[in-house]
């Protein structure tokens, strides 16, 4: 078996026995997955970078402990919620400030500014849904996870996923309704 | 505000939650109902809308980034001594509930056989009269009532005692089921997507 189709698995036992080797291709397979999610959570993308580092040493450090039973994925994103949640305690204060929009360099600046802002919308009506309710909508709607998988990544039963993703939605909508009527 | 009665398992639909009878359901009520069709398409335009908040932009390459976490590695931290058994005890469950069954089936079979023995009237006199008290050959007709009944109890609690280990086996089995899907869906994802 040749090490691109090592099942996670497989890497995560190795991991676990403190192989580094495997542990640093279980990094690249979800580095894109886990930087997402922080970065959803938190709307910063160095905030997102230094979330995702911290995600992964924490996932280091408890893989001892992690059961084999789940998906790694989802107990991975479970870290990696924690992790945002955490760095954002810690800077709130900045949080306010936005990213650099995206350079608006296409043929046509109006439609490239529109886009901008409309995305800055969206990331901050994002941003406003309480934590909770947000973890879940960034798994489902940016990761694509189930109501399963977002159960067990978040430890909540199937319901609660249901009535935050709801409840999540709704607010999304009202925070979003001029840029959903304009499309 | 969609009043349908079918309101509630529509974003489960959308979620592609629904399965079989539940989905066909579903799909014939989309067909005639209205409020439910916007609903959906609102969701559908929800979802667009949050794509075009782009992703990060990674500041350093997959293999940098992973390299740069490598490099900050602590020690791990030990399980609990006590997971760590519950798991091995779980990982050997079914080895001991069959390990188990077989065991009692033991017994009962070896105590079957003396019982036999001792009805065809071979010298097992010291076993009964020390143990178990049970009928001989020329005893009156209420020892071999009682001998029945006797047999009938234990086949009762062998039934039982098989039952309770197959119960236990059925559940250890799901729940291996359900983490082999998991790690079937897991499989699938990377395969899919890195």
């Amino acid at each position: 078996m040749t090490e691109q189709t090592q099942s996670d698995l497989m890497l995560v036992q190795a991991a676990q026995s403190g192989d580094r080797h495997a542990f640093n291709e279980l990094v690249c397979r979800h580095r894109s997955g886990v930087v997402n999610v922080v970065y959803r959570m938190c709307g910063d993308a160095e905030l997102a970078e230094e979330a995702a580092q911290e995600a992964f040493l924490r996932a280091w450090q408890h893989l001892p402990s992690y059961n084999p039973r789940y998906a790694f994925r989802s107990w991975l994103y479970r870290i990696a919620v924690n992790a945002a949640l955490d760095v954002l305690r810690r800077v709130r204060p900045g949080l306010e400030e936005p990213d650099e929009l995206p350079h608006p360099n296409v043929i046509q600046p109006e439609v490239a500014l529109e886009s901008a802002q409309r995305a800055e919308a969206v990331r901050k009506a994002v941003l406003a849904l309480p934590p909770a309710c947000r973890a879940v909508v960034v798994l489902r709607e940016y990761e694509g996870l189930s109501y399963q998988e977002i159960s067990a990544a978040l430890g909540i039963p199937v319901g609660t996923v249901m009535s935050r993703l709801s409840y999540g939605r709704c607010q999304l909508r009202l925070a979003l309704a001029a840029c959903l009527e304009a499309l | 505000m969609n009043e349908c009665k079918m309101h509630e398992r529509l974003m489960a639909y959308y979620d592609g939650e629904l399965t079989g009878a539940a989905l066909s359901k579903m799909e014939q009520h989309l067909l005639s109902c209205e409020a439910c069709q916007a609903e959906l398409k609102q969701m559908r335009n929800l979802s667009s809308l949050l794509q075009t908040a782009p992703a990060a932009v990674p500041s350093v390459s997959r293999q940098r980034f992973a390299a740069q976490v490598v490099l900050q590695l602590g020690p791990q931290s030990q399980p609990p001594v006590a997971r760590s058994v519950l798991r091995l005890a779980w990982k050997w469950m079914p080895v001991g509930l069959v390990a188990a069954w077989a065991f009692v089936q033991a017994i009962f079979v070896v105590a079957g056989v003396v019982t036999v023995l001792g009805d065809l009237g071979l010298p097992l006199d010291w076993l009964w009269q020390t143990a178990l008290d049970l009928p001989l050959p020329g005893r009156p007709a209420s020892s071999w009532l009682a001998l029945g009944q006797g047999v009938v109890a234990w086949l009762w609690l062998d039934g039982v005692i098989t039952l309770a280990l197959g119960g236990l086996f059925l559940g250890w089995t799901a729940s291996w089921l359900v983490g082999r899907r998991n790690h079937w869906v897991e499989k699938g994802v990377n395969n899919g997507s890195l």
